[in-house]
């Protein structure tokens, strides 16, 4: 919409009929000059003075001196004067006015083009008003994009104008379009010339001759960068023989690519904020999901006392335990998803649910476990393993397990000796086909049992040294032979488990179950999961 | 229907912005006049009867404000659509303009563009 560069203003546009009038009039009283006129370059007088003291009679067979009026050495007009009486060409009086004219009209042009300049700031003064509310306004991201390629067509008329955003694979994608709706063809054009203008790190004009490219042959385009980044283009175009855009175009188009850019990128990065508040949200969500699967109370009876303490490395875990009463058996479960994060915690609650299933109808750990396997084995997805140490528990104090590929658990007896109860098959979800194999252990009242995944012994300190297993016997071999309580063993693990790991983040889930063969006279506690 | 145009401002650079931003119109036959002070802007409205003025408020003596309320008050001039320029988030200068009777309000600084669209749409030029 701005005036086309270059283009010569006309002299009445330069200085207008009064001011020209008023030059003449100071040399009108200083000659016998019968007639004064100003003409522009078609003819047309645009001011005349006359000498009335010499009418007509005088000189009226006199030629009329013609001097052209240039500016930049290009003619935009004619002085003429009709002398009264023959007068040189070269006569003072016509050099002295003809030069008092030319200086005027380039002291006119020089007055326009600071004028020009001026205006031009004021576009851009205003644009970046408008930018600021326009596209700071809090709009989304998905608006964002058509509110630029208005802003574009109103400050540099197109009739065609797209908005590429490099955010995605193919290298580009049409986010904003506006005219020549349904040009496929020419729109696939343009998107490779902002795709050669994206590389650049400026804006570009070009004409495409091709009679191919004639839709959108007159083309501006500009980057949108955000900092050192392009994050997509602006191209307008017009048909062949249209005007070509001006370097006040592309300044005024880089402009508003450059706002245009930060706006986009503040509101890509405002939207994935959102969006990870909201994944955080439901992982918060599947957290509280995942504590409910592990047992609030643990059944607890005065033959074995029960606690657990649960722990996620992250938001959800693929560690696990569970215990439940089959009559007088209690059946306790520690096992360990190979693997962490949300599709571990599925794979941990699928387990749970087979596990649960499988172990009934007094089925022995072994069977439990070969059952659960071939079960999970069929519905799990690739490299889907999970350990499991998986135990009854006779009121009377004979406990068969299976370990499935899980850390041997450990019998702590009252009488300070231990025993690492061995692996009797390979992780589940491995082998369909694989049997588990059972093992019988007696413990006697004030025994222990722990139950607990690598979490714990390869739980790492600051300076990355792990807590091993030999300082959890250690701390379950004293607090077994201090007659404390399985409450007690897993406050006192939880405890040295903290201090030792300290300021380190936690690297994978930890879980330990402790069942202490009561006297069968004790009453028994119970611990709910903790984080 | 080509009309007549006043352009009023103080401030001669401004005055010479504003001309210049809207000096295509002659080629559609429009007549641009201007004038320098209040004074002068209300003897050309009684006089030229101008379709459109382009009014700055921030004048000397007689200001835009008192300048609008004059054409609007007199029955022969109430016609004239004025176009307050008004200092850009003076919304006191807004409500005072309203009050005079102002058509529209452009804010500067003012976009050469948006100027003579307004122009050309106040004076039912395509």
């Amino acid at each position: 919409m701005s005036r086309e560069p270059g283009a010569r203003p006309s002299l009445v546009r330069l200085l207008p009929r009064h001011e020209l009038g008023a030059l003449l009039d100071a040399f009108v009283p200083l000659s016998p000059v019968r007639r004064w006129r100003v003409l522009d370059t078609a003819g047309a007088a645009l001011v005349e003075r006359g000498g009335e003291a010499h009418a007509a009679a005088d000189g009226a067979g006199v030629a009329p001196l013609v001097t052209p009026l240039t500016l930049d050495g290009e003619a935009i007009g004619t002085l003429e004067l009709a002398p009264a009486a023959p007068l040189d060409a070269g006569h003072a009086l016509l050099r002295a006015a003809h030069s008092v004219l030319e200086q005027a009209l380039a002291a006119a042009s020089m007055r326009r083009e600071l004028a020009s300049e001026t205006l031009e700031r004021y576009r851009e003064v205003h644009l970046a008003y408008r930018l600021g509310e326009v596209l700071t306004g809090g709009v989304e991201l998905a608006a964002l994009p058509a509110r630029v390629l208005d802003e574009a067509v109103r400050v540099v008329q197109a009739p065609y104008a797209l908005l590429v955003l490099d955010d995605d694979d193919a290298g580009g994608r049409v986010a904003a379009e506006r005219g020549a709706e349904g040009s496929a063809d020419g729109a696939r054009e343009v998107v490779a010339a902002i795709r050669a203008g994206s590389a650049a790190d400026r804006a570009g004009i070009d004409v495409d001759e091709r009679p191919e490219a004639a839709a959108h042959a007159v083309r501006l385009w500009a980057p949108l960068r955000a900092g050192e980044r392009t994050v997509g283009g602006l191209l307008l175009s017009r048909p062949a023989g249209s005007r070509v855009f001006s370097a006040g175009d592309a300044k005024m188009l880089s402009a508003l690519a450059a706002q245009a850019a930060t706006s986009i990128e503040n509101a890509r990065l405002h939207a994935a904020s959102l969006e990870q508040a909201r994944m955080a949200r439901e992982l918060q969500l599947a957290h509280e999901v995942q504590s409910r699967l592990m047992p609030t109370v643990l059944p607890s009876s005065t033959s074995w006392q029960l606690a657990a303490w649960w722990s996620a490395a992250r938001e959800v875990a693929g560690d696990f335990y569970d215990a439940t009463r089959q009559g007088e058996t209690t059946v306790v479960t520690v096992g360990d998803v190979a693997d962490k994060g949300m599709a571990a915690a599925l794979f941990m609650a699928l387990t749970r649910s087979v596990l649960r299933a499988s172990a009934v109808d007094g089925r022995d750990p072994g069977d439990v476990v070969t059952r659960a396997n071939a079960l999970l084995c069929a519905d799990a997805s690739d490299g889907m393993f999970v350990t499991l140490a998986h135990a009854h528990l006779a009121s009377d104090g004979t406990v068969r397990y299976a370990n499935a590929g899980h850390n041997p658990p450990l019998v702590a007896r009252a009488d300070g000796s231990l025993e690492r109860l061995p692996r009797t098959g390979i992780l589940v979800g491995w082998d369909d086909a694989a049997r588990y194999g059972v093992e019988t252990v007696r413990l006697a009242s004030g025994d222990a049992l722990v139950l607990y995944t690598d979490g714990v012994t390869e739980a790492r300190d600051a300076r990355g040294r792990e807590y091993g297993e030999e300082r959890l016997v250690e701390l379950v071999r004293d607090h077994v032979a201090a007659r404390r309580s399985a409450a007690a063993i897993v406050s006192a693990l939880r405890t040295d488990l903290a201090g030792f790991v300290g300021d380190a983040d936690a690297f994978d889930d930890a879980t330990v179950l402790v069942a202490l063969r009561g006297s069968g006279e004790r009453v028994s506690t119970s611990q709910a999961p903790g984080t | 229907m080509p009309g007549t145009l006043l352009i009023v401002d103080d401030e001669p650079h401004i005055r010479m912005l504003l001309e210049q931003s809207l000096e295509e119109l002659e080629d559609a036959g429009v007549r641009l006049l201007s004038a320098a002070d209040g004074d002068e802007a209300l003897d050309t409205i009684r006089r030229e009867r101008p379709d459109v003025v382009f009014l700055d408020v921030m004048m000397p003596h007689r200001n835009g404000f008192d300048v609008c309320a004059a054409v609007k008050a007199d029955p022969d001039t109430r016609s004239v659509k004025i176009v307050l320029l008004t200092a850009k988030g003076q919304e006191v200068d807004r409500q005072r303009g309203e009050a005079a009777g102002a058509d529209l309000y452009l804010t500067k600084p003012f976009d050469p563009d948006d100027l003579r669209a307004t122009a050309e749409r106040l004076l039912g030029i395509e």
